[in-house]
């Protein structure tokens, strides 16, 4: 074209020996966040995880215990200082509240803490 | 390597197409850069934004055009938006110039290819950045007014107006510096 401008005399530039490391280190660099960023969305994952796992537990819980059976366990509304006690314990027992004195009446120390012991 | 399978390698987020792609053409990029920035420093930035941008730019690349006119866009965009952010774009709006030019010059056909490389220099920094890239482009690169079109987003008719407005206004600094010497 003999429009054209003669640009043949100018300077060309070629780029810098470093400008491509410079560009993989950036590029680099711009991955290594996005990895961050996942590590980060798992922190913030944990506590929500951990909340949802307790409401779990506190609604499914109770029905659980429900339907365990336990055929051996004694019921505490059952059981008898009869079937146990010493007669020591059972005359004190049996006499309480019964007595005309004021004072309060205890079981010696002795017994009362060899029948813990023994329950 | 064919350009074809550059891309694609390149959409896959090959790190040797990208090498591949800087050996063609990141000189190119690089004079681009400088005729818009006339600075080294700048026009090296905007040549690795440029490069770091592309694996993902090209996600949206159509392959309607050659891979230079698409870089060439990117760095444009990259240029102006640079030139914006700096409140360096001082030069006199397109149209403004236009009018300048037109009413300073009228029509002038100046046939004087050997122009000193400083002061050719010197009559491009009077132009704006937009119009001495594209004058760069059209007349060292030598691309078509098809790409250019592609590139600035323009009528190829209002290519080829600015074109012929830039020649005219360079001739003429050049002719007017040369005179007055």
């Amino acid at each position: 074209m003999p429009d054209k401008i003669d640009f043949s005399k100018m300077e060309r530039l070629t780029p810098r020996a470093d400008s491509w490391a410079k560009v993989c280190a950036r590029l680099d660099a711009e991955a290594a966040p996005a990895n961050t960023i996942h590590i980060k969305s798992w922190y913030s994952a944990i506590p929500i995880a951990a909340s949802l796992a307790l409401v779990s537990l506190t609604a499914i819980l109770p029905a659980i215990t429900d339907n365990v059976d336990v055929p051996e366990a004694p019921s505490t509304e059952t059981i008898s200082i009869n079937s146990s006690a010493p007669s020591e314990v059972l005359s004190w027992y049996s006499s309480l509240g019964n007595s005309a004195s004021d004072e309060f009446e205890t079981l010696e120390e002795t017994v009362g803490f060899s029948y813990l012991i023994k329950e | 390597m064919d350009e074809k399978v550059i891309l694609q390698h390149l959409m896959d987020g090959s790190r040797e197409a990208l090498s591949l792609l800087w050996q063609a053409h990141s000189a190119n990029v690089l004079n681009l850069a400088y005729r818009m920035m006339k600075d080294r420093d700048e026009a090296e930035d905007i040549l690795m934004d440029v490069f770091v941008q592309v694996p993902k730019a090209v996600q949206g690349f159509r392959g309607q055009s050659a891979l230079n006119t698409w870089l060439y866009r990117l760095t444009v965009n990259a240029c102006l938006m640079k030139l914006r952010a700096q409140k360096r774009h001082r030069e006199l709006e397109e149209e403004k110039l236009d009018t300048i030019v037109e009413e300073a010059l009228g029509k002038v056909d100046v046939r004087e290819e050997n122009f000193d490389a400083e002061l050719l220099e010197k009559a491009l920094a009077q132009l704006p950045a937009e119009t001495r890239s594209m004058l760069w482009l059209k007349d060292a690169e030598d691309l078509d007014v098809k790409g250019l079109s592609e590139i600035y987003k323009m009528p190829e008719g209002t290519i080829k107006a600015r074109l012929s407005r830039a020649r005219n206004f360079v001739r003429n600094y050049l002719k007017g510096r040369k005179e007055g010497a």
